[in-house]
């Protein structure tokens, strides 16, 4: 059978489990798809399940669990910082040392017995590794690369918050860190806060809103937050942040330097949002790129491997791609702390013996990120047949030419194909699709589908044969995790108004692929092959043969504030509730013309949490 | 149960807090310019 490893990470955010046979990750998911709450922090039961029944074992056949972060080192951590910022973290104190001490400090215990409760067998060792050990694993044991430096950034963990590591065959060395209070990640959700977004959550909104401003407080924030150094390695200035303190990231400190108070959620942006956005934007992306300088000199390395929060940010990771710093970059799809079960499930694996076998293959060990739950054509006709719902089978072929001949009419479709994604992108199996060529269809998707903020940008998909055709990108990014510019011979002599400020730059039709070309001429571009994905790889060639167009919209699939749709009933369900034209499940084709009205008690807007 | 935390901070934390100021900030919190790096190299991570 191989030897059997079970990662977790619960209990902070995305809660996520991976079962990882000799060293190859066979099932993974994060707990949020199942529970139906975005960023679920709770013990990942429903995750541990489907993984032990995709894998079909038990506990009892699972050679050792790994835990991804290490709670008695943390506790410390939280001890220490308590101490460190008293008498002025009272408040916080007495809300957050209960927990510690009542359960959090035996995270493992809890995480034992969460094991045992769930009845499928003994429970086996369970190792603990440390939070970046984690996202460094993560980052360097899937990728392609036989050797490579490893630079993993993030909030925190225990007390690292940036790591460098070196690469070399299955074992990973750490060369340096740098540790809490001093984070990247922090000081980028300080300014997600400070401009109204959800921490830990609302950091991808900022970055999507930085390109509509211009960054008039770059140097407040070298002079006032962060002091770097030549080789990336910061500090930030304490007294100007609250996270040590108390229950808030900003205070008064970041209302002196910017203007006055934070932005309230939900209120209107203005241009000191859009400043504040691209402000900090720069400053990280300037500090990413010196990391990787350093990362490069200090290992040697021709590859770089991304992993922890701030490795999300696709337009940090796409300027150390155009920088050259390194021949490659392999950014790890769950970078943030779901991809800590993985890493730690991996680590452990390794040390079991477990060889990195997809480097003989070529690619890397990641199986397209495609490792959740995955439904039979039978399981779906059984399902629609019990909801009573009109649908037409097709073929593999013909769906994929009648959806594409439908998208290139404007219509939205619901692409619900194979197995769920691991991480936060929907990358062609969770995924609304719609045709990048329509100047509407941005304004339309946010609006009417996502019902979410007008300002986010959409991202591309992209046949990766023609990539070079349409963007400035020079290798591949089948995990959506890299920003690249919209090729010159794709962009439009757009007449942009000198005036034209804020969300007003959106009206300006900027290239021939406008849905999904960004004000600053930007797109997340995910690069598809038939290898990676064969099923979505058809439906865009089945666009491109219909167009001439080889690139799609594509967007998770799931509204404003919802987990991404895990099962046909979550895909039916948001088909109805939206206005998404038509709806594809495996080889069923659902057009909402033709189903029945839907009904259901209460708003169901008003039971998703906004993000 | 509030004000047993709130006295243990104030009779524990808070004294532990002034003693670390005085002599050596676990966090090293203060910026310095005469250093080349903030990296701390070579140990076993935390």
């Amino acid at each position: 059978m191989g030897k059997l490893v079970l990662g977790l990470s619960a209990y902070y955010h995305d809660s996520a489990a991976v079962l990882v046979r000799d060293g190859k990750p066979i099932a993974a998911a994060q707990e949020e798809r199942f529970t139906r709450k975005r960023h679920d922090p709770a013990f990942p039961a429903e995750a541990v399940k489907y993984c032990l029944a995709e894998g079909g074992v038990g506990l009892d056949d699972v050679d050792a669990v790994a835990y991804y972060e290490d709670p008695k080192l943390k506790f410390g951590r939280v001890l220490t910082s308590f101490a460190a910022s008293s008498p002025f973290s009272l408040e916080a104190f007495t809300r957050v040392l209960p927990e510690w001490t009542s359960w959090k400090r035996d995270t493992v215990g809890r995480v034992r017995r969460s094991l045992a409760d769930l009845g499928l067998g003994a429970v086996p060792e369970i190792n603990v590794r440390r939070h970046h050990e984690s996202h460094a694993a993560s980052a360097f044991l899937p990728s392609p690369y036989e050797s490579a430096a490893v630079l993993c950034i993030d909030g925190v963990g225990e007390w690292a918050t940036t790591t460098l590591w070196h690469g070399q065959g299955s074992r990973i060395r750490h060369l340096a860190e740098i540790r809490y209070p001093h984070s990247l990640g922090m000081l980028y959700s300080a300014f997600t806060y400070f401009c109204g977004f959800k921490v830990d959550s609302g950091e991808y909104k900022l970055m999507g809103l930085a390109p509509y401003g211009v960054p008039r407080y770059a140097d407040v924030i070298r002079q006032h937050l962060i002091d770097v150094k030549d080789d990336g390695s910061f500090r930030l200035n304490m007294s100007n942040f609250e996270f040590l303190r108390g229950q808030v990231m900003t205070g008064r400190g970041f209302e002196q330097l910017f203007g006055g108070p934070r932005r309230e959620p939900e209120s209107p942006l203005t241009e000191r949002e859009f400043d504040l956005a691209a402000s900090v934007q720069l400053v990280t992306e300037e500090v990413v790129l010196k990391l990787a300088r350093t990362a490069r000199e200090m290992t040697g390395e021709a590859n770089l491997c991304l992993a922890g929060g701030v490795a999300l940010n696709c337009v940090a990771n796409g300027k150390v791609i155009q920088e050259t710093i390194f021949d490659s970059v392999w950014v790890q799809p769950a970078a943030g702390d779901a991809g800590g079960a993985l890493g730690a499930a991996l680590m452990v694996a390794t040390e079991l013996g477990a060889p990195r076998a997809h480097l003989a293959e070529g690619g890397d060990g990641m199986s397209s990120s495609l490792l959740g739950p995955g439904f039979s054509d039978e399981e779906i006709a059984r399902f629609l047949d019990d909801l009573g719902v009109p649908y037409t089978r097709l073929d593999e072929e013909s769906i994929a030419k009648h959806v594409a001949e439908e998208l290139a009419t404007g219509k939205i479709v619901g692409w619900f194909q194979g197995r769920m994604e691991f991480g936060p992108r929907a990358l062609g199996a969770r995924s609304i699709i719609g045709d990048p060529r329509d100047v509407d269809m941005q304004s339309t998707m946010n609006l009417k589908i996502k019902f979410r903020e007008s300002f986010r940008p959409f991202a591309p998909s992209v046949l990766a044969e023609e990539v070079e055709e349409y963007f400035d990108l020079h290798q591949e990014s089948p995990y959506m995790l890299v920003v690249a510019p919209v090729a010159k011979q794709r962009r439009l002599d757009a007449e942009e108004s000198a005036q034209a400020t804020g969300l007003d730059r959106l009206k300006v039709h900027r290239s021939t692929i406008p849905a999904v070309t960004h004000v600053d001429h930007s797109a997340r571009v995910q690069t598809v092959t038939a290898s990676s994905n064969p099923t979505y790889h058809r439906l865009l060639t089945a666009f491109k043969q219909v167009t001439g167009c080889p690139v799609l919209v594509n967007t998770s699939f799931n509204v404003r504030g919802e987990p991404i749709v895990a099962t046909p009933y979550d895909a039916y369900q948001c088909f109805m509730r939206t206005n998404i034209d038509l709806l594809a499940l495996g080889n069923f084709l659902l057009n909402k013309a033709d189903q029945p009205a839907w009904r259901e008690q209460g708003d169901w807007r008003k039971e998703i949490a906004l993000d | 149960m509030k004000i047993l935390w709130s006295l243990i901070y104030f009779l524990v934390f808070v004294p532990v807090g002034i003693f670390f100021r005085l002599f050596r900030d676990p966090l090293r919190r203060k910026w310095q310019p005469e250093l080349s790096t903030y990296w701390i190299f070579d140990e076993r991570p935390r």
